[in-house]
């Protein structure tokens, strides 16, 4: 798999987990937890969550093709484990 | 994993990496490696499980600049969020039946400085004073709700006082939890409410965390 699949992927899913972290805190914000309501914000961080260890696993395949020296390059491009918010 | 297992986990998958909008095929081929939901060299499109998932959720292909992109299907996304993201019909004071005497609606109030103190949540209406909630009562009502989430056995204690629904918690129950864990208490709530959903998630995301 090529380096450039995989940043484009990172960045895809960077929007991905943006978007729910946005969902997730205005639904924490509004809701006033009636069950359906909760329901909803358990799976929108379940969401997160998963959206998340696949960032993080595109993160590990992008740090197994970068060659070693150029890891040495700031930060790696930084993590994109905690990406988006939340 | 079962062929409707595997449907299923396809389906969530596709469901998340498509929450934001339409993905490239190659974008979606990637990550669903990266999930470990496909064996790398194989075609995502040619997987028997994504394209039952794709029927499930109604899959909308199309072809831009020469790639092709799958989205979900208009409305999907934004009724999910729409339904997470509206304000909850607010709880009743009204009597009402044991049977829909749910923790959530429990739950869904602000709480009493003092009945936080305490590890009550009460219904709306409870709060002295109608003083606005702080950051902190929110993210205590949030916690707690999150608590009860993970403790059904809770509900046996609620109590029913003046026609608000209240439920109470040991103090510190909850931090105590979290410290025997050494989490935070954020941390070991997530994880607590996590765990249960996870019960039924995929082993490869398991594996993957």
């Amino acid at each position: 798999m090529s380096l450039d699949r995989i940043n484009d992927a990172i960045a895809s899913q960077q929007r991905t987990i943006a978007s729910i972290a946005a969902n997730l805190e205005r639904a924490q914000s509004n809701c006033s937890f009636g069950t359906t309501d909760f329901q909803a914000v358990a799976r929108l961080n379940a969401d997160l969550t998963s959206a998340r260890l696949v960032a993080h696993r595109l993160d590990q395949l992008r740090r197994e093709q970068t060659p070693r020296d150029a890891q040495t390059d700031g930060v790696n491009r930084g993590s994109v484990f905690y990406g988006g918010q939340g | 994993m079962t062929t409707d297992t595997a449907s299923t986990t396809s389906t969530d998958f596709l469901r998340t990496a498509l929450y934001a909008g339409p993905v490239s095929v190659q974008d979606l081929q990637t990550k669903a490696i990266a999930a470990g939901l496909l064996p790398e060299g194989r075609e995502f499109g040619q997987q028997k499980s994504f394209r039952t998932a794709a029927e499930r959720l109604g899959i909308v292909r199309f072809q831009t600049d020469r790639s092709w992109h799958w989205r979900l299907p208009d409305g999907q996304v934004t009724d999910a969020a729409s339904a997470a993201a509206a304000p909850a019909s607010p709880a009743s004071d009204e009597p009402e039946s044991p049977a829909h005497e749910d923790h959530a609606n429990a739950a869904g109030a602000a709480a009493q400085s003092e009945d936080a103190a305490a590890g009550a949540i009460a219904a709306p209406g409870a709060v002295a004073g109608d003083r606005p909630e702080t950051e902190h009562d929110r993210d205590l009502r949030l916690i707690r709700a999150m608590c009860l989430s993970i403790c059904p056995s809770a509900r046996k204690e609620f109590l029913r006082e003046q026609g608000r629904i209240t439920l109470k918690l040991p103090a510190g129950a909850i931090e105590a939890a979290a410290l025997r864990d050494h989490l935070t208490v954020p941390e070991f709530l997530q994880n607590s409410v996590l765990a249960r959903l996870h019960q039924s998630q995929p082993a490869e995301l398991k594996a993957a965390s």
